[in-house]
């Protein structure tokens, strides 16, 4: 049994995580398509339809969350899309490609997407956990202005620490390649 | 008792926010300065002949056969660009056609170097990039004398035979930074941040406080 009002924070926070994955992969464009293309897993011929697909899927899964509908299938279906980047992001780890973008920002694309690593392994991983846990079933209680509140201010520190923490990967990329050319 | 909880609750999700928007930016500064110290010029080791030296010539026997010499002063004094790169190197394939590009706009000697035991290799690496009509030598008797560690390096060599400018060049400005430098007189990024740093603080000095 979780609160409703966790419940109702996880499906505004994925629906936000993903209309704002799904704009900066619109906004990013071609860039988009060559970032999907360096990943090599897909054949050539796939790489444009796929990457032109993705932003729709995860539009549609972020309009999903806020309805509030089937939130077990849409918990799933969120997971596995993220599983499935983690995967694609492992394999290309393993093959040791670290220097490529992971096309995984939010918002407006600026062209600076971090590198690979398995921190944003492990961030999908921990996602995709917290997505799961929408579909444990809700007490009942009546939300109040209190907890709208609450809800505004859960989701601000969450933007804030989900940017500040990119923004750290980012910088990890950046010291990493600076020490690499050094010696 | 509520109230005051109550009070408490929305002071605390204040601060946690004001927080959060702090160490982001913070993130964000630190980012910043990585960006700026980032070595934007072509990366410039410390071992090997420094920059205003006069090289020693020294001749090469080219992958064609024909002597290729390299270094000390040019006989049309032209300036001699030497650019390692391997056929295993893919960065390098992609900086070739700038180099010859550059060569030709700058009226520049153009020597690529390279090094390894399979010739047939580099024969055909040199016939996919079709710069054939360049000497292309391979020996690691230059790499050493020119203390090459990671490609594509290239040296830029004055038509007086005094080194230029050198450096690792990964991209198309860092190959361009190395003309420029030459043709400034700034050996480094490094050097051109201290050089500006130094007339500003001298600018400032001459202000009346």
């Amino acid at each position: 049994m979780i609160d409703p009002l966790i419940g109702r924070a996880i499906a505004t926070a994925f629906a936000l995580l993903w209309l704002l994955a799904a704009w900066h992969k619109v906004s990013a464009g071609e860039h988009f398509v060559a970032t999907l293309g360096e990943y090599r897993l897909l054949p050539a011929a796939w790489t444009r339809p796929v990457a032109r697909l993705l932003p729709l899927i995860e539009a549609v899964l972020g309009l999903a969350w806020l309805t509030g509908l089937a939130t077990g299938w849409i918990a799933s279906l969120t997971a596995g899309l993220l599983g499935a980047y983690a995967l694609a992001i492992a394999i290309n780890l393993g093959r040791g490609r670290m220097h490529i973008g992971c096309g995984c920002g939010l918002g407006a694309a600026s062209g600076d997407d971090p590198a690979l690593s398995w921190w944003l392994v492990a961030r999908n991983v921990a996602l995709g956990a917290v997505a799961m846990a929408a579909v444990l079933p809700l007490s009942q209680r009546e939300l109040g202005l209190l907890d709208w509140l609450t809800l505004v201010f859960a989701l601000l520190a969450c933007v804030a620490l989900y940017a500040g923490a990119s923004q750290l990967l980012r910088n990890g990329a950046a010291i990493a390649s600076w020490r690499k050319s050094r010696d | 008792m509520t109230d005051a909880l109550l009070v408490s609750n929305l002071l605390l999700w204040c601060v946690v926010i004001v927080l959060a928007v702090v160490v982001l930016a913070l993130a964000r500064q630190v980012g910043v300065l990585h960006e700026r110290v980032a070595p934007a010029g072509a990366l410039m080791p410390t071992t090997g002949p420094k920059v205003g030296e006069l090289t020693q010539p020294a001749t090469y026997r080219g992958l064609d056969g024909n002597p290729v010499t390299v270094g000390g002063p040019d006989g049309d004094s032209r300036a001699t660009l030497v650019l390692w790169i391997s056929p295993t190197c893919p960065v390098c394939k992609a900086l070739v056609p700038t180099a010859v590009s550059m060569a030709r706009s700058e009226r520049l000697r153009l020597v690529f170097a390279s090094d390894g035991e399979k010739l047939a290799q580099h024969q055909a690496y040199v016939g996919d990039l079709g710069i054939a009509a360049y000497p292309y030598v391979v020996s690691q008797a230059l790499g050493l004398a020119y203390a090459v560690s990671k490609l594509p390096f290239a040296v830029l060599i004055g038509g007086d035979g005094v080194l230029r400018s050198k450096g690792l060049v990964n991209t198309r400005e860092h190959l361009e930074s190395l003309v420029e430098s030459m043709q400034s007189g700034v050996r480094s990024l490094q050097d051109y941040v201290g050089i500006t740093d130094s007339q500003h603080d001298a600018s400032l000095k001459g202000q009346p406080s």
